[in-house]
């Protein structure tokens, strides 16, 4: 039977295992530890625990009923000051439906504030400040079919970006990504819930806020349209997804023209930054050397091998496999630099392809790479090769 | 990077990132430990991070560079025992299920089967493999994390499905 190998792959190679919440809380800890580090901030036990059980929220069992309402959602996230917000008098519950792209989505409300969420960082001295706009949206299928729980291995398969945006900034920019946003997701009886939350922004309520679902991981540029002229942002109707766009309607008083030009001059100075891209940055300036050898490495194949580096021939010998199909090496060169180790042959291993082992270094020049050849007769040849001179200039 | 940015990303990305360090390391532990180191590298590197530029790529980028320097600091002999108890612990990792259909069964045995293949091939090829056909990775995106040409990393692929076709014998 002929089996299609890419297929076969695609399907066996499936992500799904799930990273243990544990595991998670573990990753958040110890970023809050290196921002402490970094900023000389302290972070109490309970905010570490609140902000751990933000990730492993969605695992009460509730009644069921048609919808949530948001502060149910905070509640159901463990965030019991942004439930009470959420009861409060400054939350707008819009409750309006719209269907887009097979989902039916409806904006269920929002609040925004000075430390209105649970969720707060603590310093020497105290809260420190955070003014956000959290808004809830529930989204299910049009057709019925119940949309996947966050634990199953279905969830996210269509992922959507649900954000704010604001009247007069391209959307492509101005985003929850760009501006300190979040989300956390409940699914209840069928029906996804996704409370976002990013900076307060209503003082732009002049201008205009909208709240946008759109299909993908991030912002699709195609799933809206953005007038330059008007500042209109609109949903692109020839796009095939979803691209619903509601308008919040913010009380226009809370309008403050100072404080959102404010608010835009500091969030471009945080857009600001050196250049971060490069892959020195990425893994660290510190590591050099180990870059410099990683690059090698990485390029150097069984069939370049020759093309930059060298055999050093008083390494060289034959050597017989044991019981284990393994080989023991040993080398000493003239440096007095010296190395011994064993190296497994496996079935994939071709007889005459050079074979790459371990290798070490101190420097780019000291570089030995531990190079195998399986011969004819099942001896194996080995031999230590060194980069080429002019390959390390 | 913010804390709720970490957070975003770790709901976003955490479950491919796991399957890919799960894939990747000897044992559960060391797996544990890359996909933590790896996300805790993005964090600090991560302030001024251009969202547009692929934030997957940048994860299982770093993921790949402190595997490979996990894997220069330990032992050959280690290396090579932990493949094999890796591949063992792939069949402790799934719940046995007695309901399940036969045919369930069958898809689940030659699943195990091809991760358990995978496991054993060489990091040159594995890699690639499983930032493919795991990651849905493109090849372009491939060879700017492995920093090889496309047509190496194509290469390796094939030459990858031509080694896990003969270990299958499909």
């Amino acid at each position: 039977m002929k089996v299609d190998m890419d297929e076969l792959l695609k399907k066996s190679l499936t992500p799904t295992d799930v990273p243990p919440g544990r595991l998670n809380c573990q990753v958040l800890l110890r970023a809050k530890e290196r921002k402490y580090m970094k900023h000389k901030k302290r972070f109490s036990a309970v905010i570490v625990a609140a902000a751990c059980v933000m990730l492993l929220g969605s695992v009460t069992v509730v009644a069921a009923r048609r919808y949530f309402s948001p502060a149910e959602i905070a509640s159901e996230v463990q965030n019991d000051a942004l439930a009470k917000a959420f009861s409060g008098e400054g939350a707008v519950l819009v409750n309006e439906t719209q269907e887009s792209g097979g989902y039916r989505i409806t904006l269920l409300g929002s609040v925004a504030g000075k430390n209105i969420s649970d969720y707060m960082i603590t310093d020497d001295k105290g809260v420190v400040e955070e003014n956000k706009i959290y808004t809830v949206v529930a989204i299910e299928r049009a057709d019925g079919v119940p949309m996947p729980d966050t634990s199953s291995d279905e969830y996210d398969k269509e992922p959507l970006y649900v954000s704010h945006y604001i009247h007069g900034l391209d959307p492509k920019k101005y985003s929850l990504q760009s501006m300190g946003g979040g989300h956390s997701t409940v699914v209840r009886d069928g029906v996804m819930y996704r409370m976002v939350e990013m900076d307060n922004i209503e003082m732009f309520a002049d201008k205009g806020i909208y709240v946008g679902v759109s299909s993908g991981t991030f912002y699709d540029a195609e799933a809206y349209r953005f007038d330059e002229s008007s500042g209109e942002i609109s949903p692109n109707t020839d796009y095939e997804g979803v691209n619903a766009l509601f308008i919040l309607p913010v009380d226009k008083r809370k309008a403050d023209s100072a404080a959102a030009e404010a608010y835009l001059e500091a969030l471009h100075t945080e857009w600001e930054t050196p250049a971060q891209g490069s892959y020195e940055f990425q893994i660290g300036k510190r590591d050099a050397t180990d870059l410099a050898v990683e690059d090698f490495m990485s390029m150097l194949t069984s069939e370049n091998l020759d093309e930059y580096a060298v055999p050093v021939e008083s390494t060289r010998k034959v050597l017989t496999q044991d019981q284990e199909g393994a080989v023991s090496y040993a080398y000493e060169l003239e440096t007095g630099a010296s190395g011994s180790g064993k190296f497994w042959i496996t079935p994939e291993m071709a007889v005459g392809e050079y074979q790459l082992g371990a290798y070490s270094y101190s420097d780019l020049q000291s570089l030995l790479i531990d190079v195998f050849v399986i011969n004819e007769d099942g001896t194996v040849t080995y031999v230590v090769y060194q980069p080429k001179k002019e390959t390390q200039e | 990077m913010r804390q709720e940015e970490l957070e975003q990303y770790i709901r976003e990305y955490g479950r491919e990132l796991y399957s890919f360090c799960r894939s990747m390391a000897w044992n559960l532990a060391e797996a544990e430990d890359l996909y933590q180191d790896t996300f805790l590298k993005f964090y600090e590197i991560g302030d001024g991070l251009v969202i547009e530029k692929n934030p997957k790529s940048y994860l299982m980028g770093i993921a790949v560079n402190l595997y490979r320097n996990y894997k220069r600091k330990l032992s050959v002999r280690r290396r090579i025992a932990g493949v094999w108890q890796s591949v063992e612990e792939i069949d402790e990792d799934i719940p046995a299920d007695a309901r399940l259909l036969e045919e369930e069964i069958l898809v689940r045995e030659e699943c195990h089967a091809v991760r358990g293949a995978v496991k054993t091939l060489a990091d040159k090829y594995r890699i690639p493999v499983l930032l493919f056909y795991m990651e849905e990775m493109s090849l372009a995106e491939i060879a700017a994390v492995l920093k090889l040409p496309e047509g190496t990393v194509k290469s390796r692929l094939h030459r990858a499905k031509k080694i896990l076709k003969q270990k299958l014998e499909v």
